[in-house]
């Protein structure tokens, strides 16, 4: 409790931090439902004039936008059937088929209720459980514990997002081989830098994060208007009634845990947690043939995991300096500018940014459900604006974004050409998701993968003498094998 | 319909050996290129190349698999080709769409390409009318206006409020222009 009002007081003692807070709140909702926006454009687009806040300033403001960002991308997956970030997918499966069915307010309303819920849930479980496991993690994690928990995290990510597991393979393939552009872990020797002192310093995921998901999203919606297919929403504005919450109370509950804990993988957590969500909804449900066709249920099950996930994630990157996903990448390298190492040590160091961060995620889903509310009402009416005005204003703001990260307009090159490789990718059934994941813990698991070695004295069968790395090992070799069985029983 | 099988086919064999070309040539050029940084280190055995080599193996592997699966897909269709055919709208604009989607490209490259020339504050709201055209607004007032007004509002949290450095130039007076801009909005 006092370490509550330590994070209550850090937080409104300042009225920066409260209006970084509303910001961060208002910002997160509006990029989350703006088509060609998501949470992460937003965040990737602060990073760089986070410096100019203090630490704790800089991370509570994008825990704040990744919480209320994840629910702000489920308003366009219900209206236009473009989820606003990939852990938004499953919500349009039910979502959009509401909206056309004239139902978009009850799709509305269970997405915001019940992301409140489960990231409120989250947020609780959070407070209570990052600093045991965090004392836990300094004991029982070292390098091979650390390699075989990304390579877990790898292999499951590698299964969502793409066309088919193969292409999921490859993303997640392709962002890890970038990562190794640069210089080696071992012996700081150039790599693929092609005689280019930029391409030295390795390929900064500031401009690869925005060009895969904001600049490739435009280009994508630029397609969709030349051939004539971009239509405007529907809205209707009605609230699902608290009948309608009662009759899928457990899928509420069910889905919460699995968001939490799926948050706590360092992969695609949130996604993850939302795709598994749904199917074991679908799974359990009376009525599983509904699914798809506008079942309640498959908005509450997706909208309550994702924003579960957002708790959970915050674990392994405040205990174990690992991102659980897009968003928190991004917060490591706010973390980086601040000149902070994300890990175990944070929450003794640096007390107070740790509970300011958790009391503002806490507040931020309570806040949801209000301005929730408020948004399906008034902010959802400024998605009738022209596409045509959009799509440059988002160019530009990355453009400016991906500039101001190094102050290279070789930063801007980059950012473009990964948003034409990102739509021809995304045409073709790859995963955005997967290559940026794969870029950010790429480069962690080759450091780890180095000192794992020097360690076990090149032997890879080491990793099965420690028992979280062997079973980790073996998770990681149950999932490739599901995933393939899957893949093979899909192509019959 | 028996030309749009072949046209389907034709594209539906094409593209995963596009695909699969892309890939092992990604893989087969970084290899040989691996060869520059082939040393042996001391402090650690498997050297520099280990990593790279590994991922590109895995790419490889993952290619040809992602190839075959569609291959096998696209026999399997060639047997039931009805089921194949998926009649996507033929817009009479197709060239149209596909030429303004090339300029959607090729807009923002010349646009990075001008920046360090021409400066960010000279060629932007250019090219936020250019896009906007292109996007589909027609009428030129209010593209002029609306570009004007988004690049102020720009101007004004960029430069004014957060003091972002942004690209001046090095062309003969657009230097001169941008610097006259930021001093004029006191942030110069």
């Amino acid at each position: 409790m006092s370490d509550f009002l330590l994070g209550l007081h850090g937080l409104i003692s300042s009225p920066l931090n409260i209006v970084l807070f509303v910001a961060g709140l208002f910002g997160g909702l509006f990029f989350g439902a703006v088509p060609g926006l998501n949470a992460v454009v937003l965040a990737t687009i602060l990073l760089p004039f986070t410096g100019y806040l203090d630490a704790t300033q800089a991370i509570m403001l994008l825990a704040v936008i990744y919480v209320s960002g994840v629910y702000g991308g489920a308003v366009t997956a219900i209206l236009f059937n473009i989820p606003g970030s990939p852990e938004n997918a499953p919500t349009a499966f039910d979502g959009y088929p509401m909206t056309q069915q004239g139902r978009a307010g009850k799709a509305i309303g269970a997405a915001v209720t019940c992301s409140a819920i489960g990231g409120a849930f989250s947020a609780v479980v959070m407070m209570v459980a990052t600093a045991p496991i965090a004392n836990w993690a300094i004991r029982a994690f070292g390098p091979p514990e650390l390699f075989t928990l990304i390579l877990f995290g790898l292999s499951v990510a590698s299964s969502v997002g793409a066309q088919n597991l193969w292409k999921g393979w490859l993303s997640v393939g392709l962002g890890v081989l970038i990562a190794t552009i640069g210089t080696d872990a071992a012996g700081g020797l150039k790599r693929f830098d092609f005689g280019s002192d930029y391409m030295m310093a390795g390929i900064n995921f500031v401009p690869m994060i925005l060009g895969v998901f904001a600049i490739s999203e435009v280009f994508i919606q630029s397609q969709r208007i030349a051939q004539g297919l971009h239509a405007p929403p529907k809205i209707g504005l009605d609230f699902p009634s608290l009948r309608e919450f009662w009759e899928v109370r457990v899928t509420i509950i069910r889905s919460a845990i699995i968001g939490f804990f799926s948050g706590l993988l360092p992969g695609i957590g949130a996604t993850l947690a939302a795709f598994l969500s749904y199917s074991e909804a679908a799974r359990w449900s009376k009525h599983p043939e509904r699914f798809g066709k506008g079942a309640l249920e498959g908005v509450v099950a997706s909208e309550t995991a994702n924003n579960a996930a957002t708790g959970g994630a915050m674990i392994p990157l405040l205990a174990l300096g690992l991102p659980g996903g897009a968003l928190t990448a991004v917060m490591v390298g706010a973390f980086e500018i601040h000149g902070i190492e994300p890990g175990p040590l944070v929450l003794v160091m640096s007390k107070q940014l740790v509970w300011v961060v958790f009391v503002a995620m806490f507040f931020a889903n309570v806040a949801i459900f209000g301005l929730g509310w408020f948004e399906s009402k008034t902010i959802v009416h400024l998605l009738r604006v022209p596409f045509s005005i959009l799509g440059p204003t988002i160019l530009l703001i990355s453009t400016i974004g991906a500039f101001a990260a190094r102050n290279l307009v070789v930063d801007v090159w980059v950012m473009y050409a990964a948003g034409i490789v990102g739509y021809l990718m995304r045409r073709s059934g790859y995963s955005m998701p997967g290559i940026v994941l794969g870029l950010i813990l790429g480069r962690i698991g080759e450091s780890a993968f180095v000192k794992t070695m020097q360690m076990l004295d090149y032997s890879f069968l080491g990793l099965f003498t420690r028992p979280i790395s062997a079973i980790l090992l073996v998770l990681t070799i149950l999932s490739l094998g599901y995933n393939l069985y899957e893949a093979l029983k899909k192509r019959r | 319909m028996a030309e749009d099988l072949r046209r389907i086919k034709g594209r539906s064999q094409l593209r995963p050996l596009v695909e699969l070309a892309i890939w092992l040539t990604l893989v087969i050029g970084m290899w040989v290129y691996s060869y520059q940084f082939d040393r042996k280190l001391q402090s650690y055995a498997f050297g520099p190349v280990a990593w790279p080599r590994a991922v590109l193996l895995f790419i490889a592997l993952a290619a040809v698999i992602a190839f075959a699966a569609d291959w096998r897909r696209n026999q399997a269709a060639e047997v039931n080709p009805a089921a194949d055919i998926v009649r996507t709208p033929r817009t009479p604009t197709r060239l149209g769409a596909n030429l303004r989607l090339l300029t959607a490209f090729a807009l923002p490259l010349g646009y990075v390409w001008l920046l360090p020339h021409a400066g960010y504050f000279a060629t932007t709201p250019f090219f936020l009318g250019g896009f906007m055209r292109l996007l589909g607004l027609t009428r030129w007032p209010v593209v002029i206006a609306l570009s004007l007004a988004i690049y102020a509002v720009m101007l004004l949290l960029f430069s004014k409020l957060l003091f972002i450095p942004l690209p001046t130039g090095n062309w003969p007076g657009f230097y001169d222009f941008s610097n006259w801009l930021l001093v004029r909005i006191g942030s110069g």
